[in-house]
């Protein structure tokens, strides 16, 4: 199995303010399947992919990625595990608005041990000709075309995805949704989609159903959709 | 819902603590000094006037070679003058120090008294307050005064003795040695005659103009020199032991007020900045607010009203501080060196009104500019940040030369340009600030290094008139004529030492003063600095005692750096005074000559008591130069720290989102810190000639109240001390602040990027 969760429990607050967030979750993702997690607000999403991506700490339980333990408490791991591993992508884009499209893709193509082809990802992800422009200057989906090529650029093996089409217009979310696709298909990048769209679900190879910090139903979806066929 | 935006006023302020921590120390400490150093001068000075008007201090003094008869004078200079009668006699003490002793005065310089009581008795004496202290004797302690072993009844002070130079034209009051003093009648009458100066205090009797105290003055010489009796006269205008304080209160008030206004320029701008700041945090929320029905009227009143409180605040506890504690540090200065009353606390009004008045209005009209302007968008453009005026976004270049740290750097310096320019100038100003404090002490320590050197012999006497016996000065010393002229200085006449110097001169032959015309003078590099006088211009220049008024054209300036001084020939100086043409009054040389006779000699000037002044010159401006020093510094660090904070502040978010991706705290350092941190301290070694320059340029105002005047200069070790202060703060303050922006939860920085 590429990610293991064990029993994993994130609580918020102490004593009489304490919020359970996360109640005990156990799920496994293969290498290069894609997951979405589904939940209305406040069913932990966010709060489970920030776990995995190694930026808060767990309450309890154990996160393994391609067998190893993450452990939590050790900063400098996190940070390497964070450096080598996973990428980002964001509902909000999280671009820098000083860098231009190729510079914010390079923030991260700076860290990779094995970076891919900066000119060759522009021009899979359609930003060749707007590389010099400022996010300021781009439409929503190109920013989160950017975005992606960001996490992309290092190659990381892990993919976490937050409402990545949540801030983005219908056709736009579908061409976001046929890039990460793509990303799965290119890189057999595992990848991980937190969203409260139904309808992106089935794109992916697993559905998690969460609802108040517990894993209602967890299933491989038998009938996988492309993306360019979602409606919604 | 009004309560609601206020419940928010406290949270906001604990939450930006440091910048407005920042600002309120700056301010309290600014404003504490600089009142303090204005109240505490302006008391002495109100005490010092207060004297004047009470104690009745002279108009001038003369003496003459035998005493006359009250009626007899009042024959001679007519009855628009009041005359006292007031001998001295210079006595030994024990110790060697001399005690100079006055009969008691009832019209004209009537003496304080600070402590116990004027002499009862033949056997008692008040002594001069600073005396007293620098031999230890307190009330009902015995000093041997000549031959007498006399009681301390009293300590007091002079009106006109405010410092006990022995001789007018000294440059230093050792109280060690020379003292003044009040005796009885009785014990004056005993008095061996040969030892006396019969000295007259005067004092017109209507109030006269400038002019007409001049002509006044002029006419009392004329008609006491037409007797032959006159041996000395001095008008209270020339008198140092007087003038010298008032000058001294000037300059200190001077400073401070020039402190204070630079002070507050720095405070402006720090809140123009805390304005942007805010406004660029907030302003989708003041979108929202707008959006929903709040009038602008109430937002801006919000946003106002904690840099207002702020302000208002640490302005009134500065104040305080100085009105109820601080003053008192100035005051200890002068009272070491000069005999003044205690001070008269007094508060001008019109001073604390723009004292407090300045910061409270700077800080509405920077934040009415700031945010008003901006609370004229739409909603929807706050709401959306798009608060700039937006111009056509060109596409960047593409930097192919540079790596991505230097292209990384480079566009976040770009972007943030505006900050950029603000910490820059913010570095400025205070780098000025430090500057002009660390400035004030090099300049007097290199003022009294070089000092000495410039003298012009190992000895200079000033005479009273021409020896009549010349042959007592050996032929290798210099005999030149000198005299003080007046010449018209930011609305008040400046004393100008006018030099006549001989044909055949040994120690200023540099000076080519035979090629000059009769209305052709060389100034001192000093008096050109001072007055701000080129080659080529005229000045005027009045004779108070022969009303002579010349106007003459300055030909050359020259290094000179005694004073302010003009050079012309003996021979015409001479002729101008209406005197022979061998006539001389003062005499350079390099060894003691010994023969002159006591009576003719005004004040014999040493290269070691040039020294000597001017190291007491520094002691007395010590405490100031502390000040200066201290606060310039302090200051510095504060506005460096806040300026920091602000850059990092607005990079935090984008700092922790590089953590999100991986980078390690040596990376993010390399891409958002160090850029700042070279900006800062290539602005800080950058900017040191033009501080230099700036302060070089208003120096001369700030000395305004000088009648000399040295050079600002800053030496290489100030420079460094500046640039690694500066270079020190910015990495400190670097260092807090990323240990702030590490404990950023990262899952708070994302949720804060929408």
């Amino acid at each position: 199995m590429f990610v293991e969760v064990k029993d994993l429990k994130k609580d918020y607050g102490i004593g009489e303010n304490i919020v359970h967030v996360l109640k005990g979750l156990n799920f496994q993702l293969e290498k290069g399947e894609i997951c979405t997690v589904l939940g209305p607000s406040g069913a932990g999403k966010s709060t489970l992919l920030n776990l995995i991506g190694g930026i808060d700490t767990l309450t309890s339980g154990e996160i393994r990625i391609n067998g190893k333990k993450i452990e939590l408490d050790d900063r400098d791991g996190l940070l390497e595990y964070r450096r080598d591993h996973l990428g980002f992508v964001f509902q909000f884009y999280n671009l820098i608005p000083d860098l231009t499209v190729k510079e914010n893709i390079e923030v991260c193509g700076f860290l990779g041990k094995k970076s891919l082809d900066i000119q060759k990802l522009l021009k899979d992800l359609g930003l060749k000709e707007h590389q010099n422009k400022y996010p300021r200057q781009l439409s929503g989906g190109q920013q989160q075309r950017t975005s992606i090529g960001r996490a992309l650029i290092k190659a990381p093996t892990l993919l976490l995805c937050d409402e990545p089409t949540g801030a983005l217009d219908y056709e736009t979310s579908k061409e976001i949704l046929e890039l990460i696709e793509n990303v799965n298909r290119e890189y057999n990048t595992t990848i991980l989609i937190v969203t409260h769209n139904e309808a992106i679900s089935r794109m992916s190879d697993r559905i998690i159903h969460l609802k108040d910090g517990r894993i209602t139903k967890n299933e491989k979806n038998p009938s996988k959709t492309f993306a360019k066929d979602l409606a919604w | 819902m009004k309560n609601v935006l206020k419940k928010r006023l406290p949270r906001y302020l604990w939450k930006n603590i440091g910048i407005y921590g920042g600002i309120a120390l700056f301010i309290v400490l600014m404003i504490c000094l600089s009142a303090a150093y204005v109240v505490g001068n302006q008391g002495i000075r109100a005490a010092f006037n207060d004297t004047k008007e009470k104690n009745r201090l002279e108009d001038g003094f003369f003496a003459l070679s035998v005493p006359m008869e009250q009626s007899e004078l009042s024959e001679i200079l007519g009855d628009s003058i009041e005359l006292e009668y007031q001998p001295y006699a210079d006595l030994l003490s024990s110790d060697d120090s001399e005690v100079r002793v006055f009969k008691m005065r009832h019209s004209i310089d009537v003496p304080f008294i600070l402590e116990g009581s004027f002499p009862d008795s033949d056997t008692e004496i008040a002594l001069d307050r600073l005396y007293a202290e620098a031999h230890d004797l307190k009330l009902g302690d015995h000093i041997m005064v000549g031959t007498e072993n006399m009681e301390v009844s009293g300590i007091i002070g002079l009106p006109e003795y405010i410092v006990s130079f022995k001789e007018l034209g000294d440059l230093l009051a050792d109280r060690e040695v020379f003292g003044v003093s009040i005796v009885t009648d009785g014990f004056f009458s005993k008095l061996e005659e040969e030892k006396m100066t019969y000295q007259y205090a005067y004092k017109f009797k209507n109030e006269l103009s400038r002019e007409e105290v001049n002509r006044e003055n002029r006419d009392i010489i004329k008609k006491l020199g037409d007797k032959g009796v006159l041996t000395d006269f001095c008008a209270i205008g020339d008198n140092n032991r007087v003038n010298n304080l008032l000058s001294k209160l000037e300059l200190n008030i001077n400073m401070s007020t020039y402190f204070m206004v630079l002070s507050m320029v720095i405070v402006a701008f720090l809140f123009a900045l805390v304005s942007v700041h805010t406004f660029e945090d907030e302003c989708s929320f003041v979108g929202v607010l707008i959006a929903t029905g709040y009038k602008k009227k109430t937002i801006l009143r919000h946003y106002l009203t904690i840099p207002v409180l702020v302000t208002l605040i640490s302005t009134g506890v500065g104040l305080l501080l100085a009105l109820a504690f601080v003053y008192k540090v100035p005051t200890q200065s002068v009272y070491a060196y000069y005999v003044v009353p205690k001070m008269l606390y007094t508060v001008d009004p019109a001073r604390m009104v723009f004292i407090i008045g300045f910061p409270i209005l700077a800080v509405i009209v920077i934040n009415l500019i700031v945010f008003g302007r901006k609370l004229n968008l739409t909603p929807l453009r706050l709401i959306r940040r798009d608060t700039k005026k937006e111009k056509r976004v060109k596409n960047a270049h593409e930097m192919k030369s540079l790596g991505f740290l230097n292209r990384f750097r480079i566009r976040t310096v770009v972007r943030s340009k505006g900050q950029y320019v603000s910490l820059v100038i913010g570095v400025f100003l205070a780098g000025l600030l430090c500057m002009f404090g660390l400035g004030m002490r090099s300049s007097f320590d290199q003022y009294i290094d070089t000092l000495p050197d410039s003298a012009v012999a190992e000895y200079q006497y000033v005479l009273k008139s021409s020896l009549p016996n010349s042959s007592v000065i050996p032929t290798d010393a210099e005999k030149d004529t000198i005299s003080t002229y007046e010449t018209e200085y930011n609305g008040r006449m400046l004393p100008v030492n006018v030099l006549g110097i001989g044909s055949d001169s040994k120690y200023l032959r540099d000076f080519n003063v035979s090629a000059l015309g009769k209305d052709e003078i060389i100034i001192s590099d000093i008096m050109a600095a001072k007055l701000g006088i080129q080659e080529g211009d005229t000045i005027e220049l009045d004779n108070k005692l022969t009303l002579h008024k010349w106007n003459a054209k300055v030909v050359e300036i020259v290094d000179f750096e005694l004073g302010v001084y003009v050079f012309t020939s003996q021979k015409t100086l001479n002729s101008y005074l209406e005197k022979d043409e061998d006539y001389y009054n003062t005499v350079f040389s390099d060894g003691e000559i010994s023969g002159i006779d006591e009576r003719f000699v005004s004040t014999v000037v040493t290269k070691e008591k040039v020294a000597d002044s001017a190291k007491q010159m520094k002691t007395l401006m010590a405490s100031l130069i502390v000040m200066l020093t201290a606060v310039g510094i302090i200051c510095y660090i504060i506005v460096m720290f806040m300026l920091t904070k602000m850059v990092i502040d607005k990079n935090a978010l984008n700092i922790s989102l590089l953590k999100v991706f991986g980078y390690r705290n040596k990376e993010v350092n390399k891409l958002y810190l160090s850029q700042t941190q070279w900006i800062i301290i290539l602005s800080v070694i950058i900017f040191l000639p033009l501080q230099y320059f700036l302060i070089r340029r208003i120096w001369p105002g700030m000395l305004n109240s000088m009648s000399g005047f040295f050079y600002f200069r800053v030496t290489p070790l100030v420079m460094a001390i500046i640039v690694v202060l500066g270079a020190a703060t910015c990495l400190i303050t670097n260092a807090i602040h990323v240990k702030h922006v590490r404990k950023i939860d990262m899952t708070e920085a994302l949720k804060n990027r929408e």
